[in-house]
């Protein structure tokens, strides 16, 4: 039962009177102006409960937008690390039906495939005398003046009226050195020198076209199969033979290490993923790489049989 | 009075079950809140999301372990207090800046502006007065007015963020603040009715 006093600490902090002052709930004013007919008095205590009240009230200071999107960015980027494993097996099934279908082609259309193993890289010169440097694990695959690429690629030199095929883009080249890279979750190009023309093709042919500029990265995300300016500077130089990491986080550490060099990846926990490691190695030799990660988050990564890492 | 509580729940128990839906949708119901409350005690956006990323993948991976909880909200915020104020004062002990006093962390309050009813010169006035008390009160009891007002935490709940030993101590420090607030309206109010 209501009481007769109220402090206006006591008014503030009573749910009743809340309801009326900030939701202006019906029922709750028929009740407080009822009990002011009856306590008078109470007039000057009430109205400085109901001016606080409604001065109590929050500055705006959330989330933006692009906040949100960022944070769910980040939040599939982490949580994809089970998916891939997932997403790993599929495409191994799914590599191998690829693989019937493009020797099909290969004697179809004779397109010439190179390919590059776990951990190597290879530099292949195309018939116009231009230069094409593999990353690790990637396939190449050309026919007159297109190019078809799995994995990661460095193009440089003179290219002239070249095409690169993507499962998701085609890059026009218009004369440059331009970075690709094709892998499971995502498309990057990054324009070093020259000019190039990309466009969504394949299952990201709804995603529009742009012209690149040098020192521009494009990248086309599969999931939202859109097309983004991202800043280039987390981009890894393995084209200078060393595997180069400034600051990245160990999640992305890590997707290097699986998709370049073949190893299987578990996390014990996902405390570590988002650690930021800095260092690097030479291509051919991770070994430097796993030991100075353990040496830095100590101990708590451990190489075990058939190419596992393990983060504890 | 927790407003939608039992929905709460409901997403809750399904993020638990390891539903991912549940938890893009326990992140983008959640994520709002947190990071407003985590802004009121740094203004380091990019540490706030990096503070709330870390929390919600530790969440998500661990969320079997999670089955018990009552209050998702004043459990979701203890867990997101504690964290934000670890990494604050990890980095207030890297520059070596020691504030001297009891209170280990800071928490800043603005009123809002564009409150229609603020666009009355009076009331104007009045909030300014008001928010210089504000300015006036101790962090805690400035984070005990946000958690009470903003977001509609009980002296239960307020307690248990706050690590007070007893739920009293909320009340108390809440009424500290209301009284004074009151006063300096009283003030207010005798000097505009003066001019």
């Amino acid at each position: 039962m209501d009481q007769e006093q109220y402090t206006v600490a006591e008014l503030m902090t009573n749910s009743s009177f809340r309801a009326w002052v900030n939701q202006h709930d019906e029922q709750a004013r028929t009740h407080w102006e009822q009990w002011l007919a009856a306590h008078p008095e109470h007039q000057e205590d009430v109205n400085t409960a109901f001016t606080l009240l409604s001065i109590l009230k929050e500055n705006e200071n959330g989330p933006s937008p692009a906040d949100m999107a960022e944070m769910q960015e980040r939040f599939d980027h982490a949580l994809g690390q089970r998916l891939r494993v997932l997403m790993y097996r599929w495409t191994a099934a799914a590599a191998s039906l690829l693989l019937l279908i493009s020797t099909g082609l290969y004697f179809m259309n004779k397109r010439s495939t190179i390919s590059t193993g776990i951990a190597m890289t290879k530099e292949v010169k195309l018939p116009d005398g231009s230069k094409v440097l593999l990353n690790a694990n990637t396939t190449l695959q050309y026919k007159g003046h297109d190019v078809w690429i799995e994995g990661e690629a460095y193009f440089s030199g003179e290219h002239h009226d070249l095409k690169v095929h993507t499962d998701g883009m085609e890059v026009t080249v218009l004369g440059t050195a331009f970075n690709i890279y094709n892998r499971k979750q995502h498309i990057e190009v990054l324009l070093e020198s020259g000019k190039v023309h990309v466009n969504g093709a394949g299952w990201a042919a709804t995603a529009g076209s742009a012209d690149m500029t040098p020192g521009e990265m494009i990248r086309l995300d599969a999931g939202s199969k859109k097309m983004e300016r991202i800043s280039p500077g987390s981009f890894i130089s393995w084209k200078s033979g060393r595997l180069v990491f400034k600051n990245t986080p160990l999640y992305k550490v890590a997707a290097v290490l699986e998709e370049n060099y073949g190893f299987h990846v578990q996390w014990k926990s996902t405390t570590l993923q988002m650690e930021r490691f800095s260092g690097s190695c030479p291509l051919d030799n991770t070994d430097i790489l796993l030991a100075a990660i353990r040496s830095v988050y100590n101990d708590r990564l451990s190489v075990q049989a058939n190419h596992t890492i393990v983060f504890e | 009075m927790e407003v939608g509580q039992n929905d709460d729940i409901q997403l809750w128990e399904q993020f638990c079950k390891g539903d991912k839906r549940a938890f893009d949708g326990l992140w983008a119901y959640w994520f709002p809140i947190l990071f407003k409350y985590c802004n009121r005690f740094t203004d380091d956006k990019s540490l706030i999301k990096d503070v709330l990323q870390d929390f919600f993948i530790e969440l998500f991976t661990s969320r079997s372990r999670r089955n018990n909880v009552q209050h998702v909200k004043s459990y979701l915020m203890i867990a997101v207090r504690r964290k934000l104020l670890r990494v604050i004062s990890q980095q207030k002990a890297r520059s070596t800046e020691d504030l001297g006093s009891d209170e280990s962390y800071g928490f800043y309050l603005d009123l809002s502006a564009d409150h229609p009813i603020i666009e009355q010169q009076e009331l104007h006035n009045r909030k300014q007065v008001v928010q210089h008390v504000i300015n006036g009160l101790s962090n805690r009891q400035r984070e005990a007015i946000y958690l009470y007002f903003f977001e509609n935490i009980g002296y239960e709940g307020i307690a248990e963020i706050m690590s007070m030993k007893e739920v009293k101590y909320a009340r108390t420090l809440i009424y500290r603040a209301l009284d004074e607030m009151r006063d300096v309206i009283a003030r207010n109010k005798q000097l505009t009715g003066l001019l």
